[in-house]
């Protein structure tokens, strides 16, 4: 059983605390820019890589638009969230590159549902309802989740040509 | 520094948002030591512990737009740097629990201070479920529910663990 005042740990612990080496943040900074920088530049005498990416993505480009202009691929899909005492319910996800304050869901409505119906193309996403701008909620709903590693679990949904699968 | 108050980090991170990039040296600056201590709790190594804090802020970069700011960029910061060090080091956490049992002591930082040394070695030695939750609460000054959060448990479980990590830290630095 410790029987020690919770400030002892304070003052034990408090000489061993470590400093971060002198220049990490410039260093950090140089490699968040030299990061992004390679990005977009390739390495000497690898000119062929983004020279067949850019025909590869002329080529997509290409069937993309006819296709897009065969068959409208996009598809409604509704979102639906259980909160009652709610004031505010928004939607967040990959397809709104995690941007609060872009799509608000309508309610609550005289159950305590909020909804909102959005058009998306074909594709798997992640969301996450933000209550009253500070609470995030996972869909109780959602088959499918996934942590993403600070804390919240991202729900996942396919959004299909037949539909949605939750 | 704005009209002799300093600049908060929420105002920080939306400079950020709009491509000041000064903002965010700025924001590494001021949460790199916190960051790096922890990690250097947890590896026991200064070269590892320094290489992920440039990665948890390379990360959080990456993730601005889902910061959200009405909590903490540090502890925000700290989960991101927590979750990577036990990613990237989960066959060292694996030694580690492997040479506690056996009785072995484990590699931390080597202090001139004899204190300091043995402080850090009873630190080393406990599990890493108990380690940094202790850290975050004495070294960091987290409240029981920003621990919570921060390693993804409920507020009782933060709880019960610095209490079990104080007594075991106590029983190793004191046996």
């Amino acid at each position: 059983m410790n029987t020690k005042p919770d400030n002892w740990f304070d003052e034990v612990l408090a000489p061993t605390r470590a400093s971060a080496p002198p220049g990490l943040a410039a260093q950090t900074m140089r490699r968040l820019q030299t990061q992004s920088v390679r990005r977009w530049l390739p390495a000497p005498r690898q000119w062929w890589i983004p020279a067949m990416a850019g025909a590869t993505a002329a080529l997509l480009v290409v069937f993309g638009w006819l296709h897009w202009h065969r068959t409208d691929t996009l598809v409604n899909v509704h979102f639906e969230l259980h909160a009652p005492g709610a004031h505010q319910v928004e939607l967040v996800g990959n397809f709104n590159q995690w941007q609060p304050g872009t799509i608000r869901l309508t309610g609550p409505d005289a159950s305590g549902h909020w909804t909102a119906t959005i058009a998306l193309p074909e594709g798997r996403y992640e969301y996450l309802f933000l209550v009253d701008g500070r609470q995030w909620v996972t869909d109780p709903a959602a088959m499918v989740v996934r942590p993403d590693g600070f804390g919240h679990v991202n729900a996942i949904r396919e959004v299909t040509r037949e539909g949605t699968m939750l | 520094m704005l009209g002799g108050m300093e600049t908060t980090d929420p105002e920080l991170v939306e400079q950020c948002r709009a491509g000041n990039a000064d903002a965010y040296e700025a924001l590494i600056r001021r949460h790199q030591d916190a960051v790096f201590n922890l990690l250097m709790k947890l590896t026991g190594q200064r070269e590892d512990a320094a290489d992920l804090t440039q990665e948890t802020f390379i990360r959080a970069y990456r993730k601005l737009d889902a910061y959200d700011s009405q909590f903490s960029f540090k502890n925000w910061v700290i989960t991101i740097g927590v979750n990577l060090a036990k990613n990237r080091f989960r066959s060292f956490f694996r030694r580690c629990r492997a040479e506690e049992e056996a009785g072995a002591p484990v590699d931390c930082a080597a202090a001139d201070n004899p204190r300091v040394e043995a402080v850090n070695q009873a630190l080393a030695q406990l599990p890493e479920k108990f380690r940094v939750p202790l850290v975050l609460k004495h070294m960091e000054g987290c409240s029981y529910e920003e621990i919570a959060q921060m390693l993804g448990i409920g507020v009782s479980a933060a709880k019960m663990r610095v209490l079990r990590a104080r007594e075991e830290f106590v029983r190793r630095l004191e046996p």
